[in-house]
Protein backbone atom coordinates (compact mmCIF):
# COMPACT_ATOMS: atom_id res chain seq x y z
CA UNK A 1 0.00 0.00 0.00
CA UNK A 2 2.92 2.35 0.70
CA UNK A 3 4.30 1.69 -2.79
CA UNK A 4 0.80 2.29 -4.15
CA UNK A 5 0.62 5.68 -2.39
CA UNK A 6 4.11 6.58 -3.61
CA UNK A 7 3.28 5.68 -7.20
CA UNK A 8 0.06 7.70 -6.99
CA UNK A 9 2.02 10.68 -5.63
CA UNK A 10 4.55 10.34 -8.46
CA UNK A 11 2.00 10.12 -11.28
CA UNK A 12 -0.62 12.49 -9.87
CA UNK A 13 2.15 14.88 -8.77
CA UNK A 14 2.71 15.79 -12.41
CA UNK A 15 -0.89 17.06 -12.73
CA UNK A 16 -1.26 20.81 -12.81
CA UNK A 17 2.29 21.46 -14.04
CA UNK A 18 1.92 21.32 -17.81
CA UNK A 19 -1.41 22.59 -19.20
CA UNK A 20 -0.98 20.65 -22.46
CA UNK A 21 -0.45 17.37 -20.61
CA UNK A 22 -3.42 18.13 -18.35
CA UNK A 23 -5.62 18.79 -21.40
CA UNK A 24 -4.53 15.49 -22.98
CA UNK A 25 -5.20 13.59 -19.76
CA UNK A 26 -8.62 15.25 -19.36
CA UNK A 27 -9.45 14.03 -22.87
CA UNK A 28 -8.29 10.49 -22.04
CA UNK A 29 -9.74 10.23 -18.53
CA UNK A 30 -13.40 10.94 -19.27
CA UNK A 31 -16.06 8.24 -19.57
CA UNK A 32 -16.50 8.67 -23.33
CA UNK A 33 -13.29 9.11 -25.36
CA UNK A 34 -11.52 5.77 -24.93
CA UNK A 35 -14.68 3.62 -24.51
CA UNK A 36 -16.22 5.08 -27.69
CA UNK A 37 -12.99 4.57 -29.64
CA UNK A 38 -12.76 0.96 -28.44
CA UNK A 39 -16.38 0.38 -29.46
CA UNK A 40 -15.74 1.85 -32.91
CA UNK A 41 -12.79 -0.52 -33.33
CA UNK A 42 -15.04 -3.39 -32.21
CA UNK A 43 -17.67 -2.45 -34.80
CA UNK A 44 -14.93 -2.47 -37.46
CA UNK A 45 -14.10 -6.08 -36.43
CA UNK A 46 -17.77 -6.97 -37.02
CA UNK A 47 -17.44 -6.05 -40.71
CA UNK A 48 -13.87 -7.35 -41.12
CA UNK A 49 -13.03 -10.59 -42.95
CA UNK A 50 -12.18 -11.70 -46.48
CA UNK A 51 -14.61 -14.60 -46.76
CA UNK A 52 -17.89 -15.60 -45.17
CA UNK A 53 -16.20 -17.95 -42.70
CA UNK A 54 -13.79 -15.28 -41.52
CA UNK A 55 -16.63 -12.80 -41.14
CA UNK A 56 -18.57 -15.30 -39.05
CA UNK A 57 -15.51 -15.88 -36.86
CA UNK A 58 -15.12 -12.13 -36.36
CA UNK A 59 -18.77 -11.68 -35.44
CA UNK A 60 -18.43 -14.49 -32.92
CA UNK A 61 -15.39 -12.65 -31.53
CA UNK A 62 -17.48 -9.49 -31.08
CA UNK A 63 -20.12 -11.49 -29.18
CA UNK A 64 -17.30 -12.91 -27.03
CA UNK A 65 -16.27 -9.34 -26.12
CA UNK A 66 -19.87 -8.56 -25.12
CA UNK A 67 -20.00 -11.69 -22.94
CA UNK A 68 -16.62 -10.88 -21.34
CA UNK A 69 -17.85 -7.32 -20.64
CA UNK A 70 -20.89 -8.72 -18.82
CA UNK A 71 -18.65 -11.07 -16.83
CA UNK A 72 -16.14 -8.35 -15.87
CA UNK A 73 -18.95 -6.04 -14.72
CA UNK A 74 -20.36 -8.83 -12.56
CA UNK A 75 -16.91 -9.55 -11.08
CA UNK A 76 -16.32 -5.86 -10.33
CA UNK A 77 -19.75 -5.50 -8.68
CA UNK A 78 -18.99 -8.53 -6.53
CA UNK A 79 -15.62 -7.08 -5.53
CA UNK A 80 -17.31 -3.76 -4.69
CA UNK A 81 -19.73 -5.59 -2.37
CA UNK A 82 -16.91 -7.38 -0.58
CA UNK A 83 -14.43 -4.54 -0.25
CA UNK A 84 -14.80 -0.76 -0.36
CA UNK A 85 -11.67 1.29 -0.94
CA UNK A 86 -12.07 5.07 -0.70
CA UNK A 87 -10.98 7.14 -3.68
CA UNK A 88 -7.57 8.84 -3.44
CA UNK A 89 -9.13 12.34 -3.34
CA UNK A 90 -11.23 11.44 -0.29
CA UNK A 91 -8.30 10.37 1.89
CA UNK A 92 -5.36 12.44 0.65
CA UNK A 93 -4.40 15.72 -0.98
CA UNK A 94 -4.40 15.09 -4.73
CA UNK A 95 -4.65 17.17 -7.91
CA UNK A 96 -8.18 16.24 -9.00
CA UNK A 97 -8.84 16.65 -12.74
CA UNK A 98 -12.16 14.84 -12.81
CA UNK A 99 -15.51 14.75 -11.01
CA UNK A 100 -15.74 12.87 -7.71
CA UNK A 101 -17.00 9.31 -8.29
CA UNK A 102 -18.73 7.91 -5.19
CA UNK A 103 -18.21 4.16 -5.78
CA UNK A 104 -15.27 2.05 -4.62
CA UNK A 105 -11.83 2.79 -6.02
CA UNK A 106 -10.95 -0.95 -6.13
CA UNK A 107 -10.87 -2.38 -8.75
CA UNK A 108 -10.69 0.21 -11.52
CA UNK A 109 -13.82 -0.59 -13.55
CA UNK A 110 -12.73 1.56 -16.52
CA UNK A 111 -9.38 -0.28 -16.68
CA UNK A 112 -11.12 -3.66 -16.39
CA UNK A 113 -13.58 -2.84 -19.18
CA UNK A 114 -10.92 -1.37 -21.50
CA UNK A 115 -8.53 -4.29 -21.03
CA UNK A 116 -11.32 -6.80 -21.77
CA UNK A 117 -11.40 -5.46 -25.35
CA UNK A 118 -7.62 -5.90 -25.70
CA UNK A 119 -7.56 -9.37 -24.10
CA UNK A 120 -10.35 -10.85 -26.24
CA UNK A 121 -9.53 -9.20 -29.56
CA UNK A 122 -5.75 -9.56 -29.14
CA UNK A 123 -6.01 -13.35 -29.25
CA UNK A 124 -7.21 -13.38 -32.88
CA UNK A 125 -6.03 -9.95 -34.09
CA UNK A 126 -2.68 -9.22 -32.37
CA UNK A 127 -2.10 -5.82 -33.99
CA UNK A 128 -5.58 -4.54 -33.19
CA UNK A 129 -5.24 -6.03 -29.72
CA UNK A 130 -2.03 -4.09 -29.23
CA UNK A 131 -3.73 -0.87 -30.31
CA UNK A 132 -6.58 -1.55 -27.89
CA UNK A 133 -4.12 -2.38 -25.09
CA UNK A 134 -2.33 0.94 -25.75
CA UNK A 135 -5.62 2.84 -25.50
CA UNK A 136 -6.55 0.91 -22.34
CA UNK A 137 -3.12 1.72 -20.82
CA UNK A 138 -3.45 5.43 -21.59
CA UNK A 139 -6.97 5.39 -20.12
CA UNK A 140 -5.66 3.72 -16.96
CA UNK A 141 -2.68 6.05 -16.56
CA UNK A 142 -5.02 9.01 -17.03
CA UNK A 143 -7.28 7.73 -14.21
CA UNK A 144 -4.29 7.72 -11.83
CA UNK A 145 -2.97 11.04 -13.17
CA UNK A 146 -6.42 12.62 -12.60
CA UNK A 147 -6.52 11.40 -8.98
CA UNK A 148 -9.51 9.04 -9.18
CA UNK A 149 -7.67 5.70 -8.89
CA UNK A 150 -4.60 4.18 -7.23
CA UNK A 151 -2.16 2.21 -9.43
CA UNK A 152 -3.14 -0.99 -7.56
CA UNK A 153 -6.79 -0.46 -8.60
CA UNK A 154 -5.66 -0.39 -12.23
CA UNK A 155 -3.55 -3.52 -11.78
CA UNK A 156 -6.55 -5.27 -10.24
CA UNK A 157 -8.69 -4.07 -13.16
CA UNK A 158 -6.26 -5.71 -15.61
CA UNK A 159 -6.37 -8.99 -13.65
CA UNK A 160 -10.17 -8.84 -13.59
CA UNK A 161 -10.18 -8.37 -17.37
CA UNK A 162 -7.94 -11.41 -17.88
CA UNK A 163 -10.11 -13.47 -15.51
CA UNK A 164 -13.28 -12.37 -17.33
CA UNK A 165 -11.72 -13.38 -20.65
CA UNK A 166 -10.91 -16.87 -19.36
CA UNK A 167 -14.34 -17.25 -17.74
CA UNK A 168 -16.14 -16.14 -20.89
CA UNK A 169 -14.17 -18.74 -22.91
CA UNK A 170 -15.35 -21.43 -20.50
CA UNK A 171 -18.93 -20.17 -20.60
CA UNK A 172 -18.95 -20.08 -24.38
CA UNK A 173 -19.68 -23.79 -24.87
CA UNK A 174 -22.72 -23.60 -22.60
CA UNK A 175 -23.97 -20.49 -24.38
CA UNK A 176 -23.47 -21.92 -27.87
CA UNK A 177 -27.23 -22.06 -28.73
CA UNK A 178 -27.61 -18.38 -27.75
CA UNK A 179 -24.53 -17.45 -29.80
CA UNK A 180 -25.87 -19.27 -32.86
CA UNK A 181 -29.28 -17.66 -32.47
CA UNK A 182 -27.75 -14.18 -32.19
CA UNK A 183 -25.53 -14.76 -35.22
CA UNK A 184 -28.51 -15.96 -37.30
CA UNK A 185 -30.50 -12.91 -36.20
CA UNK A 186 -27.72 -10.50 -37.15
CA UNK A 187 -27.29 -12.22 -40.52
CA UNK A 188 -30.99 -11.67 -41.22
CA UNK A 189 -30.73 -8.05 -40.17
CA UNK A 190 -27.72 -7.58 -42.44
CA UNK A 191 -29.60 -9.10 -45.36
CA UNK A 192 -32.50 -6.63 -45.07
CA UNK B 1 -27.24 13.82 -11.03
CA UNK B 2 -30.79 14.45 -12.12
CA UNK B 3 -32.55 12.31 -14.69
CA UNK B 4 -32.94 15.25 -17.07
CA UNK B 5 -29.19 16.00 -17.04
CA UNK B 6 -28.38 12.32 -17.59
CA UNK B 7 -30.80 12.21 -20.50
CA UNK B 8 -29.16 15.32 -21.97
CA UNK B 9 -25.68 13.79 -21.93
CA UNK B 10 -27.14 10.52 -23.21
CA UNK B 11 -28.74 12.27 -26.20
CA UNK B 12 -25.56 14.29 -26.91
CA UNK B 13 -23.54 11.08 -26.77
CA UNK B 14 -26.03 9.40 -29.12
CA UNK B 15 -25.49 12.13 -31.75
CA UNK B 16 -21.71 11.89 -31.42
CA UNK B 17 -21.78 8.09 -31.70
CA UNK B 18 -24.18 8.33 -34.65
CA UNK B 19 -21.83 10.68 -36.55
CA UNK B 20 -18.75 8.61 -35.73
CA UNK B 21 -20.49 5.37 -36.75
CA UNK B 22 -21.63 6.92 -40.02
CA UNK B 23 -17.95 7.73 -40.61
CA UNK B 24 -16.85 4.23 -39.68
CA UNK B 25 -19.38 2.71 -42.10
CA UNK B 26 -17.96 4.87 -44.92
CA UNK B 27 -14.49 3.50 -44.11
CA UNK B 28 -15.83 -0.09 -43.98
CA UNK B 29 -17.58 0.38 -47.35
CA UNK B 30 -14.41 1.85 -48.87
CA UNK B 31 -12.14 -0.84 -47.44
CA UNK B 32 -14.30 -3.82 -48.41
CA UNK B 33 -15.99 -2.31 -51.49
CA UNK B 34 -19.40 -2.75 -49.81
CA UNK B 35 -21.80 -1.08 -52.24
CA UNK B 36 -24.74 -2.18 -50.07
CA UNK B 37 -23.51 0.11 -47.28
CA UNK B 38 -22.22 3.13 -49.21
CA UNK B 39 -21.95 2.80 -53.03
CA UNK B 40 -20.16 6.15 -53.35
CA UNK B 41 -17.44 4.94 -50.97
CA UNK B 42 -17.20 1.53 -52.65
CA UNK B 43 -16.76 3.19 -56.05
CA UNK B 44 -14.11 5.64 -54.86
CA UNK B 45 -12.39 4.14 -51.77
CA UNK B 46 -9.97 7.04 -51.20
CA UNK B 47 -12.76 9.61 -51.09
CA UNK B 48 -14.95 7.24 -49.09
CA UNK B 49 -12.24 6.71 -46.47
CA UNK B 50 -11.51 10.46 -46.33
CA UNK B 51 -15.22 11.21 -45.85
CA UNK B 52 -15.40 8.58 -43.11
CA UNK B 53 -12.35 9.91 -41.28
CA UNK B 54 -13.71 13.47 -41.53
CA UNK B 55 -17.08 12.40 -40.08
CA UNK B 56 -15.37 10.67 -37.14
CA UNK B 57 -13.08 13.63 -36.45
CA UNK B 58 -15.92 16.17 -36.69
CA UNK B 59 -18.14 14.13 -34.37
CA UNK B 60 -15.33 13.84 -31.80
CA UNK B 61 -14.40 17.53 -32.13
CA UNK B 62 -18.03 18.63 -31.68
CA UNK B 63 -18.62 16.44 -28.63
CA UNK B 64 -15.30 16.75 -26.82
CA UNK B 65 -14.68 20.35 -27.84
CA UNK B 66 -18.03 21.89 -26.97
CA UNK B 67 -19.58 19.84 -24.16
CA UNK B 68 -16.95 19.98 -21.44
CA UNK B 69 -19.50 20.58 -18.66
CA UNK B 70 -21.56 17.50 -19.52
CA UNK B 71 -18.48 15.32 -20.12
CA UNK B 72 -17.03 16.19 -16.72
CA UNK B 73 -20.24 15.52 -14.81
CA UNK B 74 -21.29 12.04 -13.67
CA UNK B 75 -22.85 10.53 -16.78
CA UNK B 76 -24.95 7.54 -17.72
CA UNK B 77 -24.19 4.11 -16.26
CA UNK B 78 -22.42 1.60 -18.48
CA UNK B 79 -25.71 -0.08 -19.42
CA UNK B 80 -27.21 3.25 -20.55
CA UNK B 81 -23.98 4.08 -22.38
CA UNK B 82 -24.26 0.71 -24.21
CA UNK B 83 -27.93 1.38 -25.00
CA UNK B 84 -27.21 4.76 -26.62
CA UNK B 85 -24.26 3.35 -28.58
CA UNK B 86 -26.29 0.37 -29.85
CA UNK B 87 -29.16 2.66 -30.83
CA UNK B 88 -26.70 4.92 -32.68
CA UNK B 89 -25.24 1.88 -34.48
CA UNK B 90 -28.62 0.68 -35.82
CA UNK B 91 -29.64 4.23 -36.77
CA UNK B 92 -26.34 4.76 -38.64
CA UNK B 93 -26.64 1.41 -40.43
CA UNK B 94 -30.26 2.10 -41.39
CA UNK B 95 -29.36 5.62 -42.62
CA UNK B 96 -26.55 4.38 -44.86
CA UNK B 97 -28.73 1.58 -46.25
CA UNK B 98 -31.57 4.01 -47.08
CA UNK B 99 -29.11 6.53 -48.56
CA UNK B 100 -27.45 3.83 -50.70
CA UNK B 101 -30.85 2.66 -52.05
CA UNK B 102 -31.85 6.23 -52.89
CA UNK B 103 -28.47 6.81 -54.52
CA UNK B 104 -28.92 3.71 -56.71
CA UNK B 105 -32.54 4.58 -57.54
CA UNK B 106 -31.64 8.13 -58.56
CA UNK B 107 -29.03 6.98 -61.02
CA UNK B 108 -25.84 6.72 -59.00
CA UNK B 109 -23.74 3.72 -59.94
CA UNK B 110 -24.09 0.78 -57.48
Amino acid sequence: MILDDQLLALINGAAGRWPMLDALMRLLVNDYFVPTTLLLLLVSVWFEGAGEEQQKANRRLVLRVVLALLVVNALAKLANLLYFRPRPFSVAEVHLLFYRPSDSSFPSNPAAVAFVFAAVIGRDHPRLGLLMASLASLFSIARVYAGVHYPLDVLAGILFALAAHQLSLRLEERLEPIYRGLLRLTERLHAT
Amino acid sequence: MEFREQLTIGVLFFFMAYGALLGLLQIVAARHRRADIAPWAARNPVRGAALGAALILLSYAWFFGTHQYEIFSPGPASSEFAFFFTLAFWCALASTRVASRLWTRWGGSP
